[in-house]
């Protein structure tokens, strides 16, 4: 079968179920679906339409980025879009089964929005919500919308036309039009991805890997649930590219979904004649294998993930020799993200030059954050580079602006930055971002509010890298266990006078002297509070309190003292 | 020498299959000119079961940390008999597979509870408070995170979701999820839990 033809079959398919009499409800069933208790939805949803005799497909999708709004169902008449119901209960579905399945009325007072071709009265589309009208999504094009067990939605949504477009084309092409396209590695140092594909491509030795970096972080595992071939194609035409013949998926073992989607999605492929020998009747062969790791920070570093596949201590080593000259067995191996192997597949189904025109100069595409903390509407969002953090917190995270409640917002999770509501007007790319002291790496962007003190949260965001740490360097492993001393006595009233200078020098020293990212991050957290909110610890330290009244110990004993 | 040879023969044997060991045990018996000897039951149980669980490995160091967690999904724990069978199996020393088990936060090496308590502690949590709910159940069941109670019937742990934005503070017992915790329902959620 040709491509041209598994693509017809796969349309055909996609339109009939489109077009089908039966109604379809669609079930958001990834991880952050499956906590707000999408898994009982879905069974009641199944008895309850056995029970009244109706015919109707339940189709299970992933993550459509409204978290906030879990557990989600979509349902869908023929010919009509999709209508987005949120936090749907037992006796909603109930009602939804009688009032629109049954009797054709839409409930527009229980819709959130409508999804696809085609307008529904009383409820607005997808694009026209306030949380998606700023976005442009990329890597999460599919999310939500197509069945992750089903390669023919895929294929019917445009997917592996890219793979198609680059075998046609010779493999220093691909890494070019990559390289045209200005992608950086997602992973937080923000590598150009077509550079690094051409030291690999030019590395001495024929035997090369390729990984697909699934460890760092839940973006990661919300695109593997909800579109897993996006990442898969994405991975087919880094392997082409360079010339690699295996590649491994690392993921947390923890991660189960994800990995019985991509077991199922593995599968797929090899019936459509998309892996293994001869992709697609070329002469290029490529096997991937989903290898089920650790779950600890330190192994989404590089150097870390490598020692942790070859069933080591996942301890960073020195660079160079990189990865890409000598990496997994010591062979040229290529290391990408999942979101940077997600946005490879776009750029190669579309082209270089539609990629490059969102973004910035220096940063190109979009990039997927996980927005959450004190804003009212949380959950999984992409936006173009070089969006204001002004606009994703307030545009799209819907925070209510000159109410004060907002304080600081930290980018990058534990080892990210904090910065002031002050400087929200800064624009998000990887310049900014570094230069502010945050990370871009993790994707997660937490807003606080009034009540969040400064300094327990970079002792809280210390203790966890601290914990990390794999102990192979000494200014690392010495380093955060000195600095969440100092913390920890500056939170329970112990605060020396000079203990915010000697925080200040030890985080410039792991920034500078520590072997991987892990260390060189670690201090980000206390960097940035110290320079944005000093006053926050002088008051712990030479007042002995503390102004968002957090800190226990220092509450109780001005109490005592009064 | 020839003793050790035929020794680590049959080691190696062992490792590759229940039935080989049989076998060659009775080649090396026949060699040796005795007619044939039963392997002890409780140890042909133990080499069963280990081997039932390392079957569908090949025998290379990067299967080691997957072997771990398959040991540790069979039994809940690592015991020191796991680490055994999986050095033997890899060719590695028990030191080793023991250097690589305790370097992940994963691996536990004592019985847990029958009942294992993960609190969050994601930024978010964090925020939320997550840290008040390990205290409650830490005064409730007077254990600290990573003990287990003298009952034997919870374990806690203190883990790092990340996707808990808005249903922070998140507990999970076993595979139920208890979302937007308050310290006042830790007493009456624990008591589901016989």
């Amino acid at each position: 079968m040709t491509f041209e033809q598994i693509q017809q079959n796969a349309i055909a398919e996609f339109e009939a179920l489109e077009l089908d009499d039966k109604p379809r409800i669609y079930i958001g069933t990834a991880t952050c679906g499956r906590s707000a208790g999408a898994l009982k939805i879905h069974e009641h949803l199944c008895a309850e339409l056995e029970r009244r005799n109706l015919d109707a497909q339940v189709i299970e999708v992933g993550c459509i980025g409204l978290c906030y709004l879990e557990p989600l169902i979509y349902i869908a008449k023929s010919g009509r879009p999709r209508i987005c119901y949120s936090q749907v209960t037992i006796s909603i579905v109930s009602q939804l089964i009688t009032d629109y399945i049954i009797n054709d009325n839409h409930r527009p007072d229980l819709a959130v929005c409508s999804i696809g071709k085609g307008r529904i009265d009383g409820i607005p589309g997808l694009a026209d919500l306030p949380m998606f009208q700023r976005q442009v999504r990329i890597a999460l094009r599919n999310c939500g919308y197509i069945d992750p067990a089903n390669i023919n939605h895929y294929i019917a949504c445009g997917g592996y036309s890219g793979l198609a477009r680059a075998l046609t084309m010779n493999p220093d092409e691909v890494t070019a039009e990559v390289s045209k396209s200005g992608l950086r590695g997602r992973g937080g140092t923000g590598f150009h991805t077509g550079t690094k594909w051409k030291i690999c491509h030019d590395a001495p030795g024929t035997e090369k890997y390729l990984i697909c970096n699934a460890a760092d972080g839940n973006t990661s595992r919300t695109i593997l649930e909800s579109d897993p071939h996006s990442v898969l194609e994405g991975m087919l035409i880094g392997a082409y590219a360079v010339g690699a013949a295996h590649g491994y998926i690392y993921i947390n073992a923890e991660h189960t979904l994800a990995i019985a989607r991509l077991k199922t999605a593995l599968k797929q492929m090899e019936n459509y004649m998309l892996s293994n020998d001869k992709v697609l009747g070329s002469n290029f062969c490529f096997q991937i294998e989903v290898k089920g790791g650790a779950g600890d920070l330190i192994c989404g570093e590089e150097t870390a993930l490598i020692q942790s596949m070859e069933g080591k201590r996942g301890m960073a080593y020195p660079r160079p020799p990189f990865p890409t000259t000598s990496g997994l067995g010591s062979k040229p191996t290529i290391i990408n993200n999942v979101e940077t192997w997600a946005n490879v597949s776009a750029i190669l189904q579309k082209s270089a030059e539609w990629y490059a025109s969102y973004g910035t100069m220096q940063s190109k595409g979009t990039k997927v954050f996980t927005l959450g903390g004190k804003v009212p509407r949380a959950g999984l969002i992409e936006v173009p580079m070089g969006m204001s953090l002004h606009q994703i917190v307030y545009d799209i995270g819907g925070a209510v602006p000159d109410s004060g409640d907002l304080k600081a917002v930290l980018i990058g999770g534990t080892s990210g930055g904090c910065l002031p509501a002050s400087v929200l007007s800064m624009p998000v790319d990887y310049e900014h971002i570094n230069a502010a002291g945050a990370n871009m790496g993790s994707g997660n962007i937490t807003v606080t509010d009034s009540a969040t003190c400064m300094v327990n949260l970079a002792k809280h965001c210390l203790s966890f890298t601290q914990a990390e740490s794999c102990g192979k360097c000494v200014i690392c492993r010495e380093g955060t266990s000195q600095m969440l001393e100092i913390l920890t006595d500056i939170t329970e009233g112990k605060g020396k006078p000079d203990d915010i200078e000697l925080l200040l020098e030890l985080g410039d020293g792991l920034k500078v002297g520590a072997l991987c990212a892990l260390g060189k991050t670690a201090p980000n957290p206390v960097l940035t509070t110290i320079r944005h909110f000093r006053e926050e610890y002088e008051a712990h330290v030479k007042r002995k309190r503390c102004p968002a009244k957090r800190c226990s110990k220092l509450i109780s004993s001005s109490v005592m003292g009064t | 020498m020839s003793q050790f040879y035929s020794y680590y023969k049959l080691e190696d044997a062992a490792n590759t299959s229940f039935k080989l060991l049989e076998k060659s045990i009775n080649a090396y018996y026949h060699q040796i000119g005795i007619k044939s000897l039963p392997i002890p039951l409780y140890h042909q149980k133990m080499v069963k079961n280990a081997m039932s669980l390392m079957e569908q490995f090949a025998r290379h160091r990067s299967n080691l940390i997957p072997l771990l967690r398959r040991f540790q999904e069979a039994k809940k724990f690592l015991s020191p008999e796991a680490i055994t069978d999986i050095s033997n199996f890899l060719d590695l020393s028990e030191n080793d597979v023991y250097s690589v088990a305790s370097f992940y936060n994963q691996f536990r090496f004592a019985r847990p509870g029958n009942h294992i308590i993960k609190v969050c502690f994601c930024n978010t949590c964090y925020l939320q408070g997550s840290e008040s709910i390990l205290e409650s159940i830490e005064s409730e069941l007077n254990i600290r995170p990573g003990q287990t109670t003298c009952d034997l019937k919870f374990s806690m742990e203190k883990v790092t979701f990340a996707d808990c934005s808005v249903l922070a503070p998140l507990m999970v017992i076993d595979q139920d999820v208890y979302t937007k915790m308050t310290p006042a329902r830790i007493k009456e959620v624990l008591a589901r839990y016989t």
